[in-house]
Order: C-alpha cells, then sequence, then structure tokens
C-alpha cells in the first residue's frame, strides 16, 4: 500500500514542473518548483517556456502617437534535483533566453541566462501523514548568480518591461516554500516563492516578485500511461525597479501583477514525464497598464535518474 | 506534525510576508530643482533655409529625471519635436534640426525636462531667427 501511495505521489507530483516565477519569466525572474516528485530520487530534465506580451508606448511629447509592440520572452532550460538524505534537496536551474520585441524595427537578445541554486529543506515529509491524506511541505532558499549576459539599463528597462537580456547583472535571493495535498486521485499543490534582489554593478535593480500558485490535479491511468490534467490560478506580483538602488530612484513604470487561469496536461510513462501547461491572464495591472500578458505556454521532459 | 516543525513553517511565513510586504520608497523632487543649461545655439542666432540648428544642453537635478522633449516653435506650429527617455539626474541633451522654412521669422526653441509621465515639466526657452 505504502508502495503504491508512493508511486502516485511520485507521478502525481511531477505534475507542475519549474516556472519562471515573475511576471512574465524574464531574467530577473525566480523559480518556483510547483509539484514535484516526492520520493528521494535524483531527477534531470529540460523546459521551454513562452511568454507573450503586448505594450503600448506612451511618448513623453503629448504631439507623438502613442505605439504598441509584442513581446516574446523564450526560455530554454536545464534543470536538475540532487536529494542529499532524507531531507535536503539541491535544485539547478540553467536557462538559455530567446527574447524579442516589434518594437522600433524590432529587435533581441540571446544568450545563456542567470544560473540558479536552490537548496530545499522536507518539513513534512508524506511519512508525516495520516490515513488517506497525504501531504508534504518543503522549504529553501538559494542563489541566483549573475552569469547572463547583461550590457546595463535598457530602453525596455525604462519603459517597464520585463527585463529582455539574458541576464540581470545582479544576484538574487530566491526562498520558496511548497505544500502539497492529496486525497486518493485528488489533490492541491500550493507554491510560493519570492525572490529577494539586488543591484546590479550600474545600480540598477529589478523588482522584487512574488509569485503564488494553486493547482488542483486529478490522476488517472490507462496501462502504463498516467494522466494527469490540471487547472489552477497563478498570482505574480513585482515591486518598482530601481534605476539607482542607492539613492533610491524608482522606475514607476515597472511593476505590476498578474492574475492567471492555469490548466495543463501531464503524461508519464515509466520514469520519463511530460508536461504541458498553458495559462492566460484574467486580471492584469502591470507597467502602469501599459504592459498586457497575453499568453503562456509551459513545456517540459523530464527524467528520473 | 511535530510542534518544532510547526515553528519553522510559522517563522518562514512570517519572514516572508514580511519581506514581501516591504513598502519601497521613492525620492520625490520638485521642477524648480532643475537647472538647464543651453549651449548651443545661442540666443537670436539666424539660420537660412537648409542650416542646421544644433542643440546642445544639459539639465541637471539632485533626483532622478525622466527625459525631455525639445520642440522648435513657429508661432503655434511645432516645426521640430524629439524626445529622449532617459532615467538619470543628469541629462545630456544632443539634437539636431534643418531649417525648413524660406522666410523670415521668429522662431522659439523649447527644452522641457520631464519628471514623470503625469506631464510634470521644467520648461526652458531661447528665441532663434529664421532668414530667407
Amino acid at each position: 500500500m505504502k508502495y503504491t501511495i508512493g508511486c502516485v505521489l511520485l507521478i502525481v507530483c511531477m505534475l507542475h514542473v519549474s516556472k519562471a516565477c515573475d511576471v512574465c519569466g524574464a531574467s530577473s525572474s525566480g523559480q518556483g518548483l510547483g509539484l514535484l516528485p516526492q520520493m528521494n530520487r535524483h531527477f534531470a530534465g529540460i523546459q521551454y517556456q513562452y511568454v507573450e506580451l503586448h505594450s503600448r508606448h506612451v511618448p513623453l511629447s503629448e504631439l507623438k502617437p502613442v505605439t504598441y509592440s509584442n513581446e516574446y520572452y523564450r526560455t530554454a532550460q536545464l534543470w536538475g534535483r540532487y536529494c542529499i538524505g532524507d531531507r535536503w534537496q539541491l535544485f539547478v536551474f540553467a536557462p538559455y533566453r530567446f527574447n524579442n520585441s516589434t518594437h522600433l524595427q524590432g529587435n533581441s537578445a540571446n544568450g545563456v541566462g542567470d544560473i540558479s541554486i536552490l537548496v530545499n529543506y522536507v518539513l513534512v515529509p508524506n511519512s508525516d501523514s495520516y490515513g488517506v491524506i497525504q501531504h508534504r511541505l518543503q522549504a529553501g532558499t538559494g542563489i541566483k548568480l549573475p552569469t547572463g549576459k547583461y550590457t546595463g539599463i535598457s530602453e525596455q528597462d525604462k519603459r517597464g518591461l520585463p527585463n529582455m537580456q539574458p541576464g540581470s547583472g545582479a544576484f538574487d535571493i530566491p526562498f520558496n516554500t511548497n505544500y502539497t495535498l492529496q486525497y486518493r486521485s485528488i489533490g492541491l499543490n500550493t507554491d510560493v516563492s519570492y525572490v529577494l534582489t539586488t543591484a546590479g554593478a550600474d545600480g540598477y535593480k529589478y523588482g522584487n516578485k512574488l509569485n503564488v500558485q494553486l493547482n488542483s490535479f486529478y490522476r488517472t491511468k490507462y496501462r502504463s500511461v498516467i494522466l494527469l490534467p490540471m487547472v489552477g490560478l497563478r498570482a505574480e506580483h513585482s515591486g518598482h525597479d530601481y534605476d539607482n538602488y542607492t539613492k533610491k530612484w524608482q522606475n514607476q513604470q515597472s511593476g505590476g501583477y498578474i492574475l492567471s487561469y492555469v490548466a495543463g496536461m501531464q503524461l508519464y510513462i515509466k520514469q520519463i514525464g511530460v508536461q504541458l501547461q498553458y495559462s492566460r491572464p484574467c486580471a492584469q495591472y502591470y507597467s502602469v497598464g501599459n504592459i498586457n500578458a497575453v499568453q503562456r505556454l509551459d513545456t517540459g521532459l523530464m527524467i528520473l535518474l | 506534525m511535530k510542534i518544532t516543525t510547526l515553528n519553522i513553517i510559522t517563522t518562514a511565513v512570517l519572514i516572508l510576508t514580511c519581506i514581501a510586504c516591504k513598502k519601497e520608497t521613492t525620492t520625490p523632487g520638485t521642477t524648480e530643482e532643475i537647472s538647464i543649461t543651453i549651449t548651443s545655439p545661442k540666443e537670436n542666432d539666424s539660420y537660412k533655409p537648409g542650416d542646421t540648428v544644433h542643440i546642445h544642453a544639459t539639465a541637471q537635478a539632485q533626483y532622478q529625471l525622466h527625459g525631455y522633449i525639445v520642440r522648435i516653435y513657429y508661432g503655434d506650429s511645432v516645426l521640430f519635436d524629439a524626445e529622449g527617455h532617459t532615467h538619470s539626474n543628469q541629462l545630456n541633451i544632443d539634437e539636431s534640426w534643418v531649417n525648413s522654412l524660406n522666410m523670415a521669422a521668429e522662431l522659439q526653441l523649447e527644452i522641457s525636462t520631464v519628471i514623470d509621465h503625469e506631464g510634470n515639466a521644467k520648461k526652458v526657452k531661447r528665441p532663434l531667427k529664421s532668414q530667407p
């Protein structure tokens, strides 16, 4: 029985692989963990994220016309988990970013992004559960290293767009908590992540990011194939950036929130898991209303080692 | 769940909440505190058709400026309208305009230093002349 429950949790909790947090998944974002394999096993995977924004450019001069553009943030990311004993887990994220905008005849930025390392401690393992209700809680912190290319404050930064450069040019401190509750084939997962940003060498500081995601899921099995449909909500909040953090020069054009519906499906065959998730915002106010998230797609492939 | 575990969770949530709700501040400023220096053109400089008006100026403040707008007026008509979206306490303004008029006219150069997107700005003006 324990083995069966463990297997179910193992599969179910692969449901929701890591998400780049922050409004839109830019390079200053953090790493939410979502639902994870809950057994003490290492894994490695690759993810691809696509985020589309629509932005409005209001000129300083009232004589000039307002213009519009689309921004596309694409991230391919290698990630993995290494378990140290029963309670400690080490996560590593290595993204590669492809961002581009249609503004001003188009511009793009590609390259290796900022590598993140997270250490989590399992506060409540499954073995703490009683009866048919299973629950698990883990929390941790880490560091995001400025390994990605960053050339200083950009025109996009000034306009409040999430950072389009591959790197953020600064160290950030991510925090996360992750709680999963399951009753038989249905369950809930709550993932809260917060990124405490620091200023880069040029004094620019991206806003702190808070990401909260609540997912409900259901497990169904056909032979050796396990399907996991899910629906949920994701709330993302970004504080204002600072043009010069030492002098507390706040970029009023930046920051805001996005609340999104989330729907997805997971497919698992033995040790291989495939993720597909789509989200659209249902409420948002970002960059004083000049930037709107349009849609987001997350896909992933994971192999348990 | 053990009491110690609960304590750890409660503490972690409280810390996260405190960090998440921290109020971020900004430094306000007024337009009176802005200093604008126009080094070119000089007052009442004259320009013939096709001549280039080189506009060089700096704007400084003790707080963050948002950008600038440079315009050249002929009466109420705007002959030239340029802007720079630069977040800094010092703006270096470098623009140019080719005189498109073919007549004698009194022109007005206006440089606005913008401090926000609500239209708050400090303006300085300089008379110019167009010659046939």
